[in-house]
C-alpha cells in the first residue's frame, strides 16, 4: 500500500513527463479498446438480422444431379407439400418460383425483386399484412400482387395514398396490388428481403418464366443443431420423389457459425493491430522511466544507504511502472469505450459496454506495466550506491 | 567491552585500466560505543574509500571487518541492506534530503523499510526532529530551509532508526564556519547526553580537534598517534 502510495506521489510530481508516458499507453489501450468494441458492435449487428427471422430458418436449393443427363428435374407444390409430411424436421415450407420482369407504374420502373409464392410463405416469414390481403392458395394463376413496405413507400411518391386496386405493368401483363405488406424490422436475410419483395402467386409466376419448377424453398426446422442430419433427410426425401436431383440446403445456423468464425478472426486481426500501438506505448514508458531512473540515481543511492534493499527499490520502480500503466488503461478505456460509443451512434447501431473489454485493458495495462517496467526497475535496482552518492 | 567496528589488515585497491593504485594499505582500528571518532586527512588520502566500507556501501580486497561481533564481508546485500538501515545512520556533506518529501517525511523514511506502522514512524520522526531543534518545519520541503538546517534534518533521519553508530561524510563541509560548528555541536550533545557513537570523516583539523578521538590517515595508512602533531 505504501509502495503505491509513494508511487502515485513520485508520479504526481513529475506530472510533464508523466503525461508523456501516459500519451502513447492512453493511445493503445484506447486502440484496443475502441477496436474490440467496434468489432462486437458489428458482430452483433450482423446477428441481429438472423435473429430477427429466426435461427430455425433454411434454404432448400434444387440442382440435377447430372447435368448433362438431358431433363431437369420439376419439383412442385406437391413435392413440398409432401415434404412436410414425411421429414419430421421441417416444422414449414414455402416453395418460391422464379420469376423475372421489369414492373412499371404509371410509367415509372419499380425497384423490386419478384418472386412466385403462395400463401405459406407468410408464416416461414412472419411476415403481416399492412392493407389488403396475401396471398391465397385460391389465387391460381390470377394476376394479383402483394408488395413490400419498400416498394409501397415507393409508389406512393407517385401516385395515391390507397394502393390496393392499383395497377402495375410488366411486360404485357397487368397485376392488381391486393395487399401491401407490413415493414419488416431487420432488411435482408438469406438473399430474400420482404420489405423491396414483388410477390405474385406461383402459378402467374411459371408463366411469366416458362419455368414450372419450384427453384428454392424456405422453410423452418424444428430440431436446430442438426444440420447434417436435416441436409440428408430432405435430399433422400427428394430423390425418392424424383430422379436426377440433388439438393443444397443453407441453415440460418451453419451460416451464424461461419460468421462467428469470422468475426472472431476480424477482432483477432483487430487486437493484433491494437497490440502494435500497446507495443509503441510500452516502449514509450520504458522509455520514461529509463529517463526517469538515471535522473533520480541520487535519490536511490540514498534510499539505499538508509536501508531499502534492491528488490524494495526494483518494486518502487516496478510499481510506479504498474501504476503509470493502469492510468494510461483506465484512460485508454474510457477513451475507446467513447470512440466505439460514437461510431456505433454514426452507424445507427445498437451501442453496448463490452465488459471483457474493459478487463481486457486493465489486465493488458497491468501486464504492460509489468514487463516493460521491469528493466528499468532492475537497472535501478542494481544501481552501484557509490556511483549514485558520489557521481552527482 | 565489545567494539562497534572491528577492522583488521584492509586493503582495497582501484584500476585505472591497466594501472593499480592501492588506496587502502594494511589499515586496522576499532571502535567502541560511545567513542566520538574523527578520521581525518587530506583528500586522496583514502578516508572516503575507508567510510565507504564501514558504511557497507563498498568491499575491501582483503581483511576482517567485524561489524557488532558479525563478519560482514561475506554477508549478502540483502543482509547489508538490513544492517544498513538498523544500525548506521549517514550524514552526507550534501545533506542528500529527497526535494520531493516534506520534513517529516524525510526523517521517517529509514524506518519504511523496517516495516514501521504510519504512525510510529511519523511520531519518531518528530521526536528526532525535536531532538535537532528543528520541531517547528515538519511540513516545509528541503529547499525551504537553509544549509545548517537541511542538515540537522539529516542528523534527525541518521538518529530515527535508533543505529549503533552514526557515520558522517564531511558534515560541515558545505556549510559556513558558524552553522558548521553548531552542527558539530549537535553531534557532541548527542555523543554526551545520548551516548551515540559517532565518526566524522573530515578534512578539517578543526572539526577533528574537537572529537574525543582522532585517527588520521595518509597515503591509504593510519598514521601512529604521537605522530599527529607534525601533521598539518
Amino acid at each position: 500500500m505504501n509502495t503505491f502510495k509513494e508511487a502515485v506521489h513520485s508520479l504526481w510530481s513529475s506530472k510533464q513527463r508523466t503525461l508523456l508516458a501516459l500519451l502513447g499507453i492512453t493511445i493503445g489501450i484506447a486502440s484496443v479498446i475502441a477496436l474490440i468494441s467496434v468489432g462486437s458492435l458489428v458482430e452483433r449487428e450482423a446477428m441481429k438480422q438472423f435473429e430477427a427471422l429466426g435461427t430455425d430458418f433454411l434454404l432448400i436449393n434444387f440442382y440435377p444431379e447430372n447435368s448433362d443427363a438431358g431433363r431437369f428435374p420439376v419439383v412442385t407444390d406437391s413435392h413440398v407439400n409432401g415434404m412436410e409430411n414425411e421429414v419430421e424436421m421441417i416444422s414449414m415450407a414455402a416453395p418460391i418460383v422464379e420469376a423475372f420482369g421489369e414492373p412499371i407504374y404509371r410509367g415509372k420502373k419499380i425497384d423490386t425483386q419478384m418472386y412466385g409464392v403462395n400463401s405459406s410463405l407468410a408464416q416461414v416469414h412472419r411476415l403481416t399484412v399492412e392493407e389488403g390481403r396475401f396471398i391465397s392458395d385460391a389465387d391460381g394463376n390470377s394476376q394479383y400482387c402483394v408488395i413490400g413496405a419498400n416498394v409501397a413507400d415507393e409508389l406512393r411518391q407517385y401516385g395515391p395514398e390507397q394502393l390496393i386496386g392499383e395497377q402495375i405493368r410488366i411486360d404485357k401483363r397487368i397485376y392488381t396490388i391486393i395487399g401491401t405488406l407490413a415493414r419488416m424490422p431487420e432488411g435482408g436475410i438469406m438473399g430474400f428481403d420482404a420489405n423491396t419483395a414483388f410477390l405474385i402467386p406461383m402459378q402467374a409466376a411459371g408463366r411469366i418464366s416458362g419455368n414450372k419448377s419450384i427453384a428454392v424453398v424456405h422453410a423452418r426446422n424444428n430440431k436446430p443443431g442438426q444440420t447434417d442430419l436435416l441436409r440428408e433427410e430432405i435430399d433422400n426425401y427428394y430423390k425418392s420423389q424424383l430422379d436426377n436431383i440433388r439438393t443444397e440446403v443453407e441453415t440460418a445456423e451453419a451460416i451464424i457459425k461461419q460468421m462467428e468464425k469470422q468475426s472472431k478472426m476480424f477482432t483477432l486481426m483487430l487486437a493484433a493491430i491494437g497490440s502494435i500501438f500497446l507495443l509503441v506505448g510500452g516502449v514509450g514508458v520504458m522509455n520514461v522511466m529509463l529517463v526517469s531512473v538515471s535522473e533520480r540515481k541520487v535519490e536511490i543511492g540514498i534510499r539505499r544507504a538508509i536501508g531499502a534493499r534492491q528488490s524494495e527499490v526494483q518494486s518502487q520502480f516496478l510499481v510506479e511502472a504498474i501504476v503509470l500503466c493502469l492510468l494510461g488503461g483506465l484512460l485508454g478505456v474510457i477513451f475507446g469505450v467513447l470512440s466505439s460509443y460514437f461510431v456505433a451512434r454514426a452507424s445507427d447501431w445498437e451501442f453496448f459496454i463490452s465488459g471483457n473489454a474493459i478487463l481486457i485493458g486493465v489486465i493488458v495495462s497491468s501486464v504492460v506495466g509489468l514487463f516493460f517496467g521491469f528493466y528499468p526497475a532492475r537497472q535501478a535496482a542494481r544501481l552501484d550506491v557509490i556511483d549514485c552518492i558520489r557521481g552527482s | 567491552m565489545s567494539s562497534v567496528i572491528k577492522i583488521e589488515n584492509l586493503f582495497k585497491s582501484y584500476y585505472l585500466g591497466p594501472v593499480k593504485l592501492p588506496v587502502l594499505k594494511n589499515i586496522s582500528m576499532e571502535i567502541f560505543p560511545g567513542e566520538m571518532v574523527s578520521l581525518m586527512g587530506t583528500s586522496g588520502c583514502g578516508k572516503s574509500t575507508l567510510m565507504n566500507i564501514l558504511g557497507l556501501l563498498d568491499k575491501p580486497d582483503e581483511g576482517q571487518y567485524m561489524f557488532e561481533d558479525e563478519s560482514v564481508l561475506a554477508a549478502d546485500d540483502n543482509r547489508l541492506s538490513i544492517i544498513r538501515g538498523r544500525k548506521i545512520g549517514f550524514v552526507f556533506q550534501q545533506f542528500y534530503l529527497l526535494p520531493k518529501l516534506d520534513i517529516v517525511n524525510n526523517v521517517a523514511l529509514p524506518l519504511t523499510y523496517q516495516k514501521v506502522s504510519t504512525r510510529d514512524r511519523r511520531n519518531r520522526a518528530i521526536e528526532y526532529l525535536e531532538k535537532v531543534g528543528m520541531g517547528e518545519h515538519l511540513h516545509h520541503k528541503p529547499k525551504e530551509l537553509s544549509g545548517g538546517q537541511q542538515q540537522r534534518v539529516a542528523i534527525a533521519r541518521a538518529l530515527v532508526g535508533n543505529p549503533s553508530l552514526i557515520l558522517a561524510d564531511e558534515p560541515t563541509g558545505a556549510l559556513d564556519s558558524r552553522v558548521g560548528q553548531d552542527i558539530l555541536d549537535t553531534f557532541i550533545r548527542l555523543n554526551e547526553e545520548e551516548k551515540i557513537t559517532v565518526v566524522i570523516i573530515t578534512h578539517d583539523a578543526n572539526v577533528a580537534r574537537q572529537c574525543k578521538r582522532q585517527i588520521r590517515m595518509k597515503d591509504g595508512k593510519i598514521l601512529p598517534a604521537e605522530n599527529y602533531k607534525n601533521e598539518p
